[in-house]
């Protein structure tokens, strides 16, 4: 994807090219790939597909007489459930081709010998994966307010899906640049990928897993469930938004640990070959 | 867990009557048990706090007590009480005699109608004596109107502009990149 990079960051002064690798190399990798996913790639359809999804969602919350009595409340959760899960999904997919998509088209040497650091490469990759969440965060704005307006929740509703979500979606991100840096192909990278959301998104289809104490330590431990839980409790259930802040503790912590590792750890894992074939 | 409701609701049609025309709590054994609230008007999604009083009249210690709410339709329409409130049955601890419990649920309106809310006190499962305390509440008159907010012709232009859009600003996103 990033296969024009070289030339870019290519200036005729050697000078300037190591100062401008090691201030801004990450803003430059990022740039390339966020023209290469929204203009030349598959963000535009990605996000249409979404908001089909959610305007299928949408139109069951406000049609469905089983969802009715719920109002707006109940609503504007079930669409930011659906906004958060599907928003961390296609930002993991995207960042699950970031490394070893380079591999598998046989741009990553170019990639490698631009002169920005292998820090600055994962950087500028988490960042334009974290485009797709907050591009579907704008694109779940509409569906919110069209719910929740009369129920004067728009505001917290969507203060809520943001810290939630980009919580759970840089986390996500970090761990798929991670796990396609360590991998040799696409479709060990992705797989691995979904795998690992699938496990984390699974527990929040348990019903009433919290009413028992090893059922509300492992809500609180993952941090799907946890966020899914806060983004229930302050905006269905009513409570204060410092009530139940234990339950971002986990995704805070993940965000941290993810981050950290990507940090330090992912600049020693980015080779022309992976860890890891399909 | 529908079961259970089920068999707790044959035992409440058997000791309904009990409380029926009566205004106070009615009395079983030596356990009684009142309710908080007479009548309620509600809106669909209203939420609710019905509070019961569990007193021991009995010279002594009571079991370990059930303490459950029941939700009854006139229509004899079956109430999942899950959906109601998210915890029916409470666990109560003996009670000293001459000493009350309180219990309490948060109910939330989910049906429109007619339904009549009662709390029912029963011996726990595990207690040395089953069925020494069996009472039940009065009733509280629970009257809910339909308040559907949400309809699919306000949400429409949403529904169908939004991805409408998008698709239109990818298709041109596309053609103009066809043409460099």
């Amino acid at each position: 994807m990033t296969a024009s990079l070289s030339t870019e960051v290519d200036p005729t002064e050697p000078g300037q090219s190591s100062a401008r690798g090691a201030v801004g190399g990450w803003r430059i990798i990022a740039g390339q790939e966020f023209r290469d996913l929204w203009i030349r790639g598959r963000g535009p359809l990605l996000l249409v597909g979404y908001s089909v999804l959610l305007s299928a969602v949408t139109y069951l919350a406000a049609t469905n007489t089983l969802l009715s009595f719920v109002q707006q409340r109940e609503a504007v959760n079930l669409t930011l459930q659906v906004a958060v899960a599907v928003g961390v999904l296609l930002t993991l997919i995207v960042s699950a081709d970031a490394i070893s998509g380079e591999r598998e088209r046989g741009t990553l040497e170019n990639l490698l010998l631009a002169p920005v650091s292998r820090r600055d490469i994962l950087l500028g990759k988490l960042v334009a994966a974290l485009s797709v969440w907050l591009a579907v965060f704008v694109v779940t704005i509409p569906y919110v307010w069209v719910l929740g307006r009369e129920g004067a929740v728009v505001g917290r509703a969507l203060l809520l899906g943001f810290i939630v979500g980009t919580l759970l979606a840089v986390t996500m991100a970090a761990v798929g640049v991670l796990i396609s840096a360590w991998s040799n192909s696409n479709k060990a990278s992705v797989s691995v990928s979904l795998f690992i959301l699938l496990a984390l998104l699974a527990p929040t289809q348990l019903p009433a897993m919290s009413k028992s104490w090893i059922g509300g330590f492992l809500v609180r431990l993952n941090p799907m469930t946890s966020g899914n839980q806060y983004i229930l409790l302050v905006l269905v259930k009513g409570h204060r938004w410092t009530q139940d802040l234990s339950y971002l503790v986990s995704p805070v912590l993940a965000v941290v640990l993810a981050g950290a590792v990507l940090l330090v750890v992912g600049p020693k894992i980015v080779r022309l070959t992976g860890g890891v074939s399909a | 867990m529908k079961r259970m409701f089920m068999v707790t609701a044959i035992l409440f049609a058997v000791i309904a009557p009990m409380a029926v025309g009566t205004s106070a709590a009615a009395a079983s054994g030596t356990v009684d048990i009142t309710i908080d609230h007479s009548r309620i008007n509600s809106s669909v999604g209203d939420r609710h706090t019905i509070r019961s009083t569990i007193t021991n009249r009995g010279a002594t210690e009571s079991d370990r007590l059930i303490a459950q709410l029941l939700v009854v339709s006139p229509e004899g329409v079956y109430q999942d009480l899950e959906e109601w409130t998210t915890d029916p049955v409470i666990k109560v601890d003996p009670i000293a005699p001459g000493g009350t419990a309180e219990v309490s649920w948060n109910i939330q309106t989910v049906n429109k109608g007619s339904f009549g809310v009662y709390s029912v006190v029963l011996p726990n499962s595990g207690a040395s004596t089953p069925g020494s305390a069996v009472a039940v509440s009065s009733g509280v008159d629970v009257t809910v109107a339909d308040a559907r907010t949400l309809s699919a012709g306000g949400a429409l232009p949403v529904i169908i502009a939004v991805p409408i859009v998008l698709a239109l600003a990818a298709a041109a996103s596309r053609r103009s990149q066809r043409v460099k």
